[in-house]
């Protein structure tokens, strides 16, 4: 190993929703981060974007300024505003705790850039409630997983072998765990120690075929051959295992199933697990999508009281999730101002003729200049900080793996927050 | 040397010391009270309290104010934040909710009532970083956590496989240490568990599926540990059976099973149900009243239920799942936690006009009430399953004022009414026992040395109330708060923001039990242990300071 290079055990993965914590990572002398492994094409490509630690000056409509001219011009470029926008929200908690507390002092809304799929949990769960469980819980217990929609190994690789390896705590030495995908088909290879099918069905069909699983997992008859092109007696063979299992979980990543049916099938599904609890024991477990995006949504919770996509009014938080996305408030020109955060990738904001202020991945290439650039470090690679897993329960904490230059995000939102007229130093 | 703050002419209420009532000055120093300087009197500012009523902040035992339940109360019923949202006031953080409040509103609440202190006592270790992240954002209060041990896989096949005391004692002090917390809580002994593995019931003596372990095994495993560790908090127990009517008989075996050994019976309202009358459902209030006189090892606290909407949550998964057919709103949410526990939310309305609901209002009132020693009987509604605690005043309204007891008695459900023991009951709470419930009692009961009183050397952790015939307008609303020394607020506003420190305990244990854990996080977790524990600097570097409560060394150690 030459001079400056280092190895780093047991590393948290900032990169998805799983946070696996059992990284190997080698660090070079110049402070690029490599994944020695386990192997997870996520993971490889967020250190590989993290890339060397060099940093990229602080700009004011692209020209090069110093830092407390950027941040003094963002403070400035706030208070004229009357309705600014906080989003991309990609950062560790400490990040999205200094965000939230400037965009309760400017008055802002608040969105995440990945929160479709967390609204579309969202709504389903206040109509009617669900059981849920933990990574630890399914990884023990689950003799049954049921996977609805689209593989959710697209945004967490390694699900499979983290939940569901051959052993559990709870299974029958010997016992084979069975894996059902149902509606779409599994966009990798599965691992041989799984009993597995697939029960496919077109695109946008998904809640009718849970919905008949509802009926017939509840004994009740369904009048017609087939559902969304699936044999009844095949759905009713489903339906028997379903209450046969021990420990059933149904995954699904929600950030994934679009279109106008994935609310009524997510609907659909929680209100089968719901109903299954009543013979055997059942649970949900969602994958969420990464960019720290679970963290933002419990912060946001405990700080306000509501999830994002709620605006810090005169009158106190307002949680409205059509109004206040994105892509709405910009595309209507209900926000006047957009404060991007994407600290873990460099994901560029959405094109909009409003004052953009970026803290923002050095890699980040924009499509309009910003009116105020400054590159912020990565979580868990430049910094360190915590991250909430997909099961919204265990945080991690993130420690830097390189000493680096660059700014922590959470520092430069309190620093704006600072140098906002009328809030105190 | 810092100023002095000499309180003028107030009356004392400060039971830990003997003082009921007595008209003295107040001498306040460096955070803490300082004796009375006599006729030398050192340069002091004067503050003049002149016929208020004085007592220590109060302290909330039992409080579920931070951590992943929470936030899933939060999400479940957004109906509680739309209706209860308040904007920035003076610089201040905005918010919502009462039953599931913001942190910063829940801080900011819990001093505009005169509280100091609350601890939350359902942490589950594997959630303690969140509860922890939470409670750094929850201002002006100093704060505590109880971690939940006792369905934990790892503890259960510890019992199953006949270790010693000994271990269980290393293995808890580790889980304390390793997740910051300052009590352990005990919730639904072993049922947790059960519900994973499908059993719906679980009673003291009843093994579970799995491990053939029972309830009462665990509950004298840990009573045991706890009190071995020399904390000062007992083991702090959420009885099996939660709202079963009957359920007064697994509470008064519990109190039997702790062998003597100290606990805490926590919102022993839900756990004091007979199945007298014509609906099986009746008031066992009296006897656990009675079982307390044979079992000076207990103390209890009482959860009151206060009627209107609130969110129930509870780690007890077996329990909360039988109530989700009583959801009102009619949505309910149940989660699995690794291998550790679970928690269960159902939203709930408790109504006066329900036979059920006004009678548990009643038996709650029944055990303050008929209870001898208000030292061992601690005022809580199990905020929010009994109801928000921002209903404290009007509590203690209903303890002080037999008047008041009686109007809300008339609009109770007539048959509840007609079986409550209310009826005959006149006492009403002093002032001074006011004080022991809410200050005094908590204090001691948690081994906070220096809070919960105002004897020299106490922290200056103090409330002013302007006496007032409606006490709960008077405790709702104090004139001047102080904390360490610091005034808080005056009159309904908050003049500064502060916050207060995170109690923990460090009970020693043997280095040996550290392996055994790591092996089975390493096997079967998906957190390595290095990655459970919380550093000092995540407390402290969130703006929180960490106070180190004292244990017992441990045995043969130096």
């Amino acid at each position: 190993m030459n001079a400056g290079e280092m190895w780093l055990d047991e590393a948290v993965c900032p990169f998805c929703s799983l946070l696996c914590d059992d990284l190997r990572l080698e660090r070079s002398a110049d402070g690029a981060v490599t994944l020695i492994g386990p192997e997870c094409p996520i993971a490889r490509s967020g250190y590989a974007q993290a890339a060397a630690p060099i940093d990229q000056p602080p700009s004011i409509d692209g020209e090069p300024a110093t830092e407390r001219a950027a941040i003094e011009r963002a403070a400035a470029l706030i208070a004229a505003s009357a309705a600014p926008l906080v989003a991309g929200m990609a950062v560790d908690v400490d990040g999205v705790r200094a965000a939230l507390a400037l965009a309760d002092a400017c008055g802002a809304a608040v969105d995440h850039l990945q929160s479709e799929g967390l609204i579309r949990l969202l709504l389903p769960l206040i109509e009617g409630g669900a059981v849920q469980t933990s990574l630890s819980e399914v990884r023990n217990r689950a003799d049954f997983v049921l996977v609805l929609g689209p593989d959710p190994r697209r945004l967490a690789p390694r699900l499979l072998e983290r939940v569901l390896p051959p052993a559990g705590l709870f299974l029958p030495s010997g016992a084979k765990r069975r894996l059902i995908f149902l509606g779409d088909a599994p966009e990798a290879e599965l691992p041989a120690h799984l009993v597995c099918d697939t029960i496919s069905a077109p695109a946008g069909r998904l809640a009718e075929l849970v919905g008949a699983l509802v009926r017939l997992s509840s004994g009740g008859p369904l009048r017609r051959p087939e559902i969304a092109g699936v044999a009844v007696e095949r759905l009713d063979e489903l339906a028997q295992q379903l209450r046969q299992a021990r420990y059933g979980v149904a995954l699904f990543a929600p950030g994934l199933m679009e279109g106008p049916q994935a609310e009524p099938a997510i609907s659909a599904m929680l209100h089968l697990v719901r109903e299954l609890n009543r013979v055997t024991r059942w649970a949900a477990l969602p994958i969420a999508g990464g960019d720290g995006l679970v963290g933002a949504a419990q912060a946001m919770l405990w700080q306000s009281g509501l999830p994002l996509r709620s605006r810090f009014d005169a009158m106190g938080p307002r949680f409205d999730p059509y109004r206040y996305s994105t892509q709405r408030l910009l595309a209507e020109s209900e926000a006047d101002l957009l404060l991007w955060i994407s600290a873990l990738r460099p994901t560029p904001p959405p094109d909009s003729p409003v004052p953009l202020i970026a803290l923002a991945h050095p890699q980040t290439r924009f499509a309009r200049t910003p009116s105020v650039f400054l590159s912020v470090g990565v979580p868990g690679v430049d910094h360190g900080g915590v991250m909430f897993r997909t099961d919204g329960l265990v945080a991690l904490p993130l420690a830097p793996v390189r000493s680096a230059p660059r700014r922590n995000a959470a520092e430069l939102l309190s620093a704006i927050l600072r140098a906002l007229p009328g809030v105190a130093g | 040397m810092s100023g002095i703050v000499r309180l003028v002419g107030g009356r004392i209420y400060d039971p830990a010391n003997g003082i009921d009532g007595a008209v003295r000055d107040l001498w306040i120093q460096d955070g803490h009270i300082i004796a009375d300087p006599g006729p030398s009197s050192p340069r002091h500012e004067r503050v003049d309290v002149t016929g208020a009523v004085v007592m220590a902040g109060a302290i909330d035992l039992h409080s579920h104010i931070a951590g992943g339940k929470v936030n899933l109360g939060r999400s479940l019923l957004p109906e509680d934040h739309c209706d209860h949202a308040h904007g920035r006031l003076g610089g201040l953080r905005s918010g919502s909710g009462l039953a599931t409040p913001s942190t910063f509103s829940a801080g900011h609440r819990y001093a505009l009532m005169g509280y100091t202190a609350a601890f939350e006592p359902a942490m589950v270790p594997a959630n303690a970083r969140h509860a922890h992240l939470e409670l750094a954002d929850t201002p002006m209060i100093d704060k505590g956590a109880y971690a939940m041990l006792g369905n934990d896989d790892l503890l259960l096949r510890l019992i199953q496989s006949g270790a010693d005391q000994e271990d269980i004692n290393d293995y808890v002090a580790f889980m304390l240490s390793a997740t910051q917390a300052v009590a352990v809580k005990l919730v639904n002994p072993g049922g947790i568990s059960a519900f994973k593995f499908n059993q719906r019931k679980l009673d003291l003596d009843e093994p579970n599926a799995h491990y053939g372990i029972t309830p009462r095994q665990i509950l004298v495993k840990l009573a045991r540990a706890v009190t071995e560790l020399g904390l000062a908090h007992p083991l702090h127990v959420h009885c099996n059976n939660l709202g079963v009517p009957g359920n007064v008989e697994t509470t008064l075996k519990t109190m039997k099973a702790a062998e003597g050994w100290p606990v805490h019976l926590t919102h022993i309202q839900f756990h004091s149900y007979g199945t007298e009358g014509d609906r099986r459902f009746s008031s066992g209030a009296g006897r656990i009243i009675e079982a307390l006189q044979g079992h000076p090892n207990v103390s209890i606290d009482v959860g009151q239920v206060m009627f209107g909407q609130t969110m129930t949550e509870s780690g007890d998964t077996m329990a909360q799942y039988r109530n989700r057919v009583l959801a009102e709103p009619g949505r309910w949410l149940s989660m699995d936690i690794e291998c550790e526990s679970g928690c269960g939310l159902v939203p709930f309305r408790y109504r006066d006009r329900s036979f059920v609901n006004a009678l548990q209002w009643s038996i709650g009132l029944e055990l303050f009430l008929t209870a001898p020693d208000p030292w061992r009987v601690l005022l809580t509604t199990d905020h929010p399953n009994g109801a928000p605690f921002a209903f404290y005043p009007r509590l203690i309204r209903l303890l002080m004022d037999r008047e008041f007891r009686a109007e809300m008695l008339s609009h109770l459900h007539p048959a509840a009414a007609r079986h409550s023991a209310l009826r005959e009951i006149r006492r009403e709470y002093t002032l001074s026992e006011i004080a022991i419930l809410t200050r005094a009692g908590p204090a001691r009961a948690l081994g906070l040395a220096e809070r919960g009183h105002l004897g020299p050397g106490a922290a200056a952790d103090i409330a002013v109330y302007v006496e007032d015939k409606d006490r709960e307008r008077m405790f709702g609303n104090p004139m001047l708060v102080f904390k360490d020394g610091r005034l808080l607020v005056r009159e309904g506003k908050i003049l500064l923001e502060s916050f207060g420190a995170t109690n923990v305990v460090r009970p020693e244990h043997d280095g040996a039990i550290v392996t055994v854990v790591e092996r089975f996080f390493s096997e079967h977790m998906t957190m390595r242990l290095p990655h459970l524990r919380i550093s000092d600097g995540e407390i402290e570097g969130r703006g929180s300071r960490i106070q180190v409560r004292p244990t017992r060394r441990r045995s043969g150690a130096a």
